[in-house]
Order: structure tokens, then sequence, then C-alpha cells
């Protein structure tokens, strides 16, 4: 029951990242979104790795039934990952208010056609 | 042939008439025309009454009599098998033209286009009637199969009669510069016996069918870059009739007669837009539909409702007669080009008529790079109790006669054309062409200016090229929200692919 | 197979230099020469797998098992032939951009040479990793600096660039982790040689799902279209030293884990058979590389800005290498390798001369550039020749790839292929042929080159090797192809 009710949540969360991508134009809503877009990729790694009734991947008793270990060692990484390039696209916007007075993206058309 | 029974029974311009006696063909395809002629033609000229006031006593005769020509030519050809009486018939109709051409302001114009146009047509008619008497040794018409002989200049007459796309001009050059109610009779019958001849004397004709599709998606095309509304809605007649023609050119009885059975389709719905062209035209004083939308748009709900059924008959849109005739013509289509060729149609001909609904009616904004016009003062009425009339009875006719199938095709099943299947074909050209309106549209409308009309080829290649880059340009907006929403449809495409494949 | 740690030192080295760059240059010594040895020591490491096996015997590939665990779960690392092929390009390009973007006497507010050893870490990273999610962790690190390269000289419109350019790339990133965690889910490894094994038991709409999020990945990161927009954009406002490390080495990069995921893997139905007989990546690749060209060449064509002009350029020539990649042939994807090593060269040696010319004359406008070449006979020569090979006319490497894609093109069936990829050729004509004719006749020139500045005498530098590349290239061309070729049969599992 568990697995279904994650899966269909990273789905909507997913969607919902999206949506906001497209509609949003404030570039702190951007990466409030990309950040969401991340949590939802997250909540499936870790649900690779998941058993019922399992204990966590510390090794006890031989004959315990264990979670798998590897998506959560992942899903670690992901999230280092995720918090670097928030804090990149955090830095942008600031830079790019300062120097440009705007933190909306449809203003940011200097460079198009 | 109930209907066929039934048909000989009632009406005064039976197989009896003109002493056609036992040399008539009485068909179904026969049947159906001149049904749809006749019935037609008592609204349209309900219709015409109240425009008719305005002529002078002597031209309200005239238009009488050419109306009343036309109606009793074009309801007799049908069954027409002496193909000298099927000549003097087609001769007639033209005449009738001529009448009705010859109430107008600007006839001599009109004529000096009309006339000589006619006459080629003519005149290859009869060197194809000649050649085929020689073969066939006689006047006769096989019932089926068409002409033994001559027929290159039968297909001239027909295209050229009919006004299939690329011989559509002088159609484009007279219809739209008449008074609007003459716009609606003349619609009806000119270029739809020139169709029917093509079913008579052509049916099955090689390439015909592929032709027939082609010449609807560029009729189309053409009038998408239209604004004025009867000009528009003429290219729209010549793009229909390339539906019918890619049907008669269909090697299946069953395709043949499904483009006969476009053709009264397309008098009933086509009648009736261009009746409520006629009321627009008369209330706001203009053509132009971004005129009209400047003016706030027509509120008037019935001739909306009018319109709205006209528009989702003619775009196919399930449950309208369009709908039947058109998933029949597909589903009968020889070719997977013919068949992709006529849905692009079909989804060039709902985004144009979204363009008609949203500007005329609805009064939406209209796209970047047209000024609003200056609102030129409102000048008359709107409909009047018998015009109204005869747009509801044609609004009734475009949703009953969806039921034609079952007594014309009596090999298909009742449910045939409203499978789930089918209602999707129909529904998704229609819904991508109203979508696109929406989101390409002032793209699209820089491509269709750059179609052909009498300038050099390679300097429209030149400005088709830079219309295809200038679109690119402009879609590279260099908003970061349109780069995300490409990258998603890239993403949905691959997904898609990866499903369908 | 040989078992070796080397692979390692590729990326160990650089990421160690990272922090030693920062505080050499955050104590305000001269980090240059530094910075510059240390890169080219690395570059040095670079070349050795490929001189070794080419002339020492070395039996590629050299595998390194991380901390001995299998590849069932540890990380392997893989150094076969075709990141051989790409290694050396890939860091000579870093060795040389470096130099010349190098900001002289301004103050940056991101730290600089630190961004280019993680830039050279990353990228020899993703050559040499076999691991799926290693994978993606380098395209990461890749592009976390890449973007700061983007933004490093620090006005406005360039963080405008790099914001666009950071967006797109995590969302690509973003497609490339969903596509990894479904084959993760399908098949229980993130390791490709595993994979391989189980895909053919795996559930195939799983399969399906994962291949085609990470080939919409992949086409982000590579800049197909529709996922273009990211590039042209993003390299405008960037610096044209790290515009040229952009296009050649990032992209390179990950079309290296492209053909590791769709031909390796099989994903695009090839002799490895791994997956079913009738794969849809082929059809889907074939239509995004034919949108590719006509639209990246065609746009190229009406640019006013000379980097904008070669963005757009580069997205043609990916299409047709995708279109080229779509035939699934052995020889088709060798001469898809050997136009994708060209490609890196060719472009960066123009980006470079491009920074040069920008430098001196405060824009990329071509018009702006008018006769900056006229009396410069290396540059111009050099300009013309890397032009020339871009377009695909001999005497050049550009020239000999071209013809290699276009003849194994046609003889797998794909006529109109060809005539895609010789058609944007000939757009490609048209408008370089223009920005040449600007760069030398338009205009009076104006000042000659400053000697003094170090950077002008590496850009020099660069366009030599680029050129010199580009022509000794046209004579070895066989070679190099047997090189690309040998790539591919390891890529496909089968001898060498």
């Amino acid at each position: 029951m568990l697995a279904p009710t994650i899966l269909t949540g990273a789905i909507v969360l997913t969607g919902c990242a999206f949506y906001g991508l497209i509609t949003h134009r404030h570039m702190i809503r951007l990466v409030i979104c990309l950040n969401i877009l991340d949590s939802a990729v997250l909540l499936v790694i870790v649900l690779l790795g998941y058993e019922p009734d399992a204990a966590a991947p510390i090794v006890r008793q031989a004959d315990l039934q264990y979670v798998l270990g590897l998506p959560h060692a992942l899903s670690l990484t992901a999230i280092v990952i995720s918090a670097c390039t928030t804090a990149l696209m955090l830095g942008y916007a600031v830079r790019v208010h300062r120097l440009r007075g705007t933190v909306y993206v449809d203003r940011l058309t200097r460079w198009r056609g | 042939m109930i209907g066929v029974a039934a048909f000989q029974a009632v009406t005064p311009f039976g197989p009896g008439l003109l002493g056609l006696g036992q040399a008539a063909i009485v068909d179904d395809a026969a049947v159906l025309t001149a049904a749809g002629f006749l019935v037609f033609c008592v609204f349209a000229a309900l219709f015409a009454r109240e425009s008719g006031r305005e002529r002078t006593r002597g031209r309200r005769l005239l238009f009488r009599a050419g109306v009343a020509l036309q109606l009793l030519a074009a309801t007799t050809l049908p069954f027409a098998a002496d193909l000298l009486q099927f000549f003097i018939l087609w001769e007639l109709v033209s005449l009738g033209a001529v009448a009705i051409l010859l109430c107008e302001s600007g006839r001599l114009r009109l004529l000096r286009i009309y006339l000589p146009i006619q006459i080629a047509a003519a005149v290859a008619l009869i060197v194809a009637i000649a050649l085929h008497s020689v073969a066939a040794d006689g006047l006769l018409l096989p019932a089926s199969g068409g002409l033994a002989a001559g027929q290159p200049f039968a297909l001239f007459a027909v295209l050229v009669k009919a006004a299939v796309f690329p011989l559509h001009i002088w159609m484009v050059q007279t219809y739209p510069r008449v008074s609007p109610a003459s716009t609606v009779i003349l619609s009806a019958f000119g270029t739809k016996s020139g169709v029917f001849a093509a079913y008579r004397l052509l049916p099955g004709l090689a390439g015909l069918e592929l032709f027939g599709a082609l010449s609807a998606l560029l009729a189309v095309l053409y009038a998408l870059r239209q604004r004025q509304l009867r000009p528009f809605l003429t290219f729209h007649i010549a793009s229909q009739i390339g539906y019918m023609i890619a049907g008669i050119g269909g090697v299946a009885a069953a395709s043949q007669l499904a483009g006969v059975y476009h053709l009264s389709n397309h008098v009933m719905y086509k009648g009736l837009l261009l009746m409520t062209a006629a009321v627009l035209v008369r209330r706001f004083g203009t053509e132009d539909m971004y005129t009209i939308r400047s003016h706030g748009a027509s509120t008037n709900g019935p001739l909306f409702a009018a319109a709205l059924i006209g528009a989702l008959a003619i775009s196919g849109v399930p449950p309208f007669n369009g709908f039947v005739s058109k998933a029949l013509l597909k589903a009968h289509a020889g070719s997977a080009a013919s068949y992709w060729l006529m849905v692009a149609a079909s989804v060039g001909t709902a985004m144009s008529f979204t363009k008609f609904l949203w500007l005329a009616f609805l009064g939406g904004h209209i796209h970047k790079g047209v000024q609003d016009e200056a609102a030129p003062p409102l000048l008359k009425r709107w409909s009047g109790p018998a015009e109204l009339t005869a747009m509801g009875a044609l609004a009734t006719l475009c949703i009953s006669m969806t039921v034609l199938p079952v007594f014309l095709f009596p090999e298909l099943q009742l449910a045939y054309p409203f499978s789930r299947a089918s209602i999707i074909a129909g529904l998704w050209p229609a819904a991508l062409g109203c979508a696109g309106y929406f989101l390409f549209y002032p793209q699209l409308l820089r491509v269709f200016k750059l179609l052909p009309d009498g300038r050099p080829a390679g300097q429209v290649s030149l400005e088709f090229a830079r219309g295809v880059i200038r679109t690119m340009r402009s879609l590279h907006s260099g908003d970061l929200r349109d780069s995300i929403a490409w990258m998603l449809t890239g993403l949905i495409l691959v997904w898609l692919l990866t499903l369908v494949l | 197979m040989t078992t070796s740690q080397f692979p390692v030192l590729l990326i160990a080295i650089p990421l160690m230099l990272v922090p030693v760059a920062f505080f050499v240059s955050q104590a305000k010594l001269s980090v240059r020469g530094f910075a510059i040895a240390s890169l080219g020591l690395v570059a040095m490491l670079a070349y050795a797998p490929l001189v070794a096996a080419l002339g020492f015997g070395l039996v590629l590939p050299l595998e390194a098992r991380m901390g001995g665990w299998g590849p069932e779960l540890g990380i392997v690392l893989m150094l076969d032939p075709l990141a051989a092929l790409l290694l050396p390009i890939t860091n000579t390009i870093i060795v040389l951009g470096a130099a010349i973007g190098f900001p002289a006497g301004e103050r940056t507010p991101i730290p600089y040479f630190p961004l280019w050893f993680l830039l050279a870490a990353g990228s020899n990273g993703l050559i040499v990793t076999s691991d799926l999610f290693n994978a993606y962790v380098f395209l990461e690190i890749i592009a976390i600096c890449s973007h700061a390269l983007v933004a490093y000289r620090g006005d406005g419109y360039a963080f405008e660039s790099a914001f666009k350019y950071l967006i797109a790339g995590l969302i690509g990133s973003a497609f490339i982790l969903w596509g990894i965690i479904a084959l993760f889910a399908a098949t229980g490894a993130l390791s490709l040689s595993v994979i391989v094994d189980r895909l053919p038991g795996a559930p195939p709409a799983l399969v399906a799902a994962g291949f085609s999020l990470i080939v919409a990945g992949i086409c982000v990161k590579l800049a197909i279209v529709p996922f273009h927009s990211w590039k042209p954009d993003g390299l405008t406002g960037a610096p044209p030293s790290s515009a040229g490390a952009i296009s050649g080495v990032v992209l390179s990069a990950v079309l290296v884990l492209m053909l590791r995921v769709l031909v390796g893997l099989g994903g695009i139905g090839g002799p490895a058979q791994t997956l079913s007989a009738v794969s849809p990546f082929p059809v889907i690749l074939t239509f995004l590389g034919a949108v590719s060209v006509v639209v990246g060449h065609s746009m190229a064509l009406v640019q006013g800005r000379l980097t904008r002009m070669l963005a757009y350029s580069s997205i043609g020539h990916f299409g047709a290498m995708l279109l080229a990649l779509a035939l699934v042939t052995p020889a088709a994807t060798a001469a898809v390798v050997f136009h994708g090593a060209n490609h890196a060269v060719l472009k960066s040696g123009l980006f470079f001369l491009c920074a040069a010319a920008a430098t001196e004359r405060g824009t990329d406008r071509i018009t702006g550039l008018s006769g900056y070449l006229a009396r410069r006979p290396l540059e111009l020569a050099a300009c013309a020749i890397l032009m020339l090979a871009l377009v695909g006319l001999p005497p050049t490497v550009g020239f000999a790839s071209k013809w290699a894609m276009i003849v194994e093109v046609v003889r797998a069936g794909g006529i109109v292929r060809a005539l895609l990829i010789g058609g944007g050729s000939v757009i490609a004509v048209v408008y370089y042929l223009r920005a040449l004719h600007t760069m030398i006749w338009d205009g009076a020139p104006r000042q000659l080159p400053d000697l003094g500045d170090p950077r002008a005498r590496v850009t020099r530098l660069a366009l030599v090797v680029g050129a010199g590349y580009t022509l000794v290239g046209f004579v070895g061309a066989g070679f190099i192809f047997a090189v690309a070729s040998s790539a591919v049969s390891v890529l496909l599992g089968g001898p060498q």
C-alpha cells in the first residue's frame, strides 16, 4: 500500500514542478520548482530500496532482513547535488537582481532569436 | 431505393421532365443530389426574399427567373443519361447563374470573368461528349463507369466548372462580389453540378483522389490567410470540393457515393454559413472579420448558434453531417497519402473556423501585428423572421442528415460513423486546429502569406525560406519558460513515439 | 582487458588540485603559472593511454574497480578506446581554454582556475565511468562548473546566460536521473556491464521508459531541437573561451555517455541486440536529428553574433551525428565518433579565435569584427582552415569525417539523411563564408595585436594546434577512423 502511494505522490510532485516551471516567471519560484522536482526523484529512489518490515541496513545479526542500502546512498548523493545546485541558482538570482534589476525571467530576454 | 420511389412520387422535377423518359438514370446519388438542391433552394429563396425587397421590380423578376432556372436544371441534371441533354442542363445551370449575376451592380466585370470560363468548360465538355459518342457509338451514358473516351477534356471541364483548387480563381473573383443573398444561391448549384458531372463522367479516374485531397489542403491554406468573410468562405468551398473530388476519384463505389453525400451535406452547411455571413455583412457594413471584431463582434444569439453549427459541421465535428461524410470519405480513402491530406485539411478547416467564430462572434483578442480597425457606424438590423426560419431549417438539416448513410450504404452498420474510433478520428484534427489557432496562428499566417499568387517562383521560395526562418526566430523568444515548455514537449514527443512504435 | 588504477588518476589529480588552486588564488599568489602547469600535467596523463596503446602494446580497456568492489555493487571505471581517443582532445581544450580565458588584471566574483580543474575532473570522470549513477554525479559536476564558467566575468548578461543554462541543464539532469532510476528499478544494477546482461529479463515497459527519459535528458545536454534553446542563449553571454570549452569538452563527454547508453546497452537496437529487435529509438533519433540539422543551420544563417552563430551551427552538427547514429551500423557509429572528436577540436578552436577577437574589439558581433583578420596571416589561415573543416571541405579532417558519415549513411540506405547532412553543409558554406568575408575585407583594420598580452600568444598557439590537427588529421584520417572503429567494436562488446 505504501509503495503505490509514494509513487503516486512522486508523480504528482513532478507534475506540480513542471507546471510551476512553465507558469511562473519569478526566478526564486523556478528554483523552488526544481527542488520539488528533485524531491520527487528522491522519494522514488528511497522507495526502490524499501521492503516491508525490514531493518535498517546496519548489520547486527545475520538472519535479519534488511532494506537495500544502495538507494539510500544514492539519495544522499542526490541531496548533496541538489543543495549545491540550489545554492548556485540562488546566487545567480541574487546577482541577476543586483545587476539587471529584475527577478522575472521574461524580462531576461537579451539573448533571443 | 425507398428514397428513389418517394422522390419520383413527390417531385415535379422528376426524370419525366424535359423528355428524359426512359433514358433517365435514377440512382441513390442522383436522388440525393436533386433532393439536396431542392430542399436547399426552398430555404435559400426564403432567405433571399427579405433582401430581395431592395431590388427594383425588373431585377427581382430576373433574379427569380435565374434561381428557378438553376433549380430546374440542377435538379434534373443528375438524372440525365443522354449526354446531349446532360450538356444542355449543364449550360442551363450556367445560364441561370448569368441571370443572377445580371441583377448585380458590377455585372459587366463579373460576367467578363464568369462567361469565358464557363464557355471554355462547355467547349471542353462538348469535345469530350463527341469523342465518347464516336467511341461508344451513341450519346447514352452508361449507368456506371463514366465516359468511354475523351476523359482529358471532360476532366478539364469538370475541374473548371467545379472550381477545384488551382482552377478555382474564377469562383473567388465572382462569388464574393455579388450581393450576399446571391452568394448563397450561387454557391449551391454551379460548382456542385460540376462535381456531380465528375461523378457521372469520371468516377474512379486514376489520380483524381490524391489530386482532390491535395487541393482540399491547399485551398484551406489559402483560406487561412483571408480576413474578408466571403472570400474566406469561398476558399472553403474550393477546399470542400477537393474532398468531394477525392471521394469521387476513389475506386470503390462506396467512396464515390460518399463524395456525393458530402456534396449534399456541403450544400446545407455552406449555405448556412453564407447566410450568417450575409447577415453579418449587412449588419456591420463590412466583410472584414477584424473590423467586425472591433465593433465588439456579433452579440446575436441565434446567429451565433447558426454559425456554430455550420462551423462544427464543416470542421467535421460529430454529431453533424460534415462529420459523417468526412468519416466515410476517410474510411474509403484509397491511399495513406490521401487520408492524411484529408486529415491535414480538416485541421486547417477547424483552425480557420475557430478564427471565424473567435473574431466575428466571440470578439476575442487579435494576434500581434494586426491593428484594430476604426469602427464604422453600424448599419442595419439583424436577421428577419424569414431569414431566421431558413437558417434554423438548414441547421436542423445539418444534424438530421446524419441519418442518411443508413439508407445510402445498406452494407454499413447503423452505428458505423459513430463508432468510438471514428469519433476520435473526427475530433482530434478539429481540436488540433482549434488549439493551433490560439498557439501558432501569427506564425502560420506569415507562412500562408507566402503562398504563390502569381509572383515568380524564385522570389516566392526565397520569401518562403525567409518566413520560415523568421518564424523560427520568433519561436526562440529568449523567455526561459518557453524553452522549458519546449523541453517538456520534446520529452512528451519522445514518450509518445516510444509508446507508438 | 587490463586492470589498473590509472583512470582514477585522471579524476583524482584535478579534483585534489581544486582546493589547492582555490587557496593559492585566495592567498593572492600568482596562480596562473601553477594552474596551467598542473592542467598540462593532467593533459599529459590523458595522452598516456592512447600513446601506450598505440606504441607500447597496452591492451585497452583498462578497468579500475573502486575500493575493490565488483560491478555488482561498486563503481567501475573503464578506459576503453573511445575514452582514450577523446581524453587527449578534451584535456588539451581545457588547458588552452583556461589559459585564454584568464581574466588578466580584473577581479572576478567567482574563483577562476578551480573551475577548470573541476571541469577536467568531471569530464574525465564522465568519459571513463561505466556506472550510471556515477555518470550522473559527474554530469552535475560538469554542469555546475560550466555554469560558473559562463558567469565568471560577472556582468548581468552573463548571469542571464548562466541562469538559463543552469535551469535547462538541471531539467536535463532530472530527466537523466529519472531514466537511470527506471533502469535501476528494472535491472537492480547501475553498472553498464551488469545492466547489459540483465536487460533481456527486465520488464520492457520500465526499460523503455528509462531509455526514453535518458534520451530526452541527453538531448537537453547535447542541445538537440527542441531541447536546445539553452545553448545559443547560454553561450552568447559567456566568455567565448568558456563557450569553446562547453562546446568542445562538455558536449564530447555527453556524447560519450550517449554512445555508452544507446550503443553499448543496445538502446538503439544495434548489434548488441539486448533490447527487442525493433527499437523505437532509431526513429526518434532520426526525427530529432533531422529537425536539428534544419533548425540549427538555418538559425545560424541569420545570426549577427559570432558566438551565437557557432552555437547554432553545433546544433546542426549534432543533428547530423544523430542522423548517422540512428542507422545503427557499426561503421556509421564509428564515423559519428570520428566526427564528434573533430567537432570538439574545430568548434573550440573557432571559439578561441572569437575570444581573442572579442577581447580586442569588445564585441562579438560579426560586423564589429570587420577587418579583424586582415593583418593577421596566422589567424586568417587558421580561421579559414577551421571553417573549411566545419563545412566539410578538403583538405581537412572535417571533410574526412563528414565524408565518412555520408558514405556510411548512403551505404546503409539513408539517401534522405545524406541529403540533409549535405544540405546542412551547403547552408554552412554560406554563413561561414559571409563571416570570413566580413572579418577579412570589410572595414579598415584597426590596431595590430598587442604581443605583450600572453593571452594573444596562447590563442595563436591554440589556433596552430587546431589547424595542425585539422591538416594532419586529413592525412591520417584512416588511422583515426580505425581507432574510432575499434572504440565502437569495444562498445558493442565484440573483439577489438
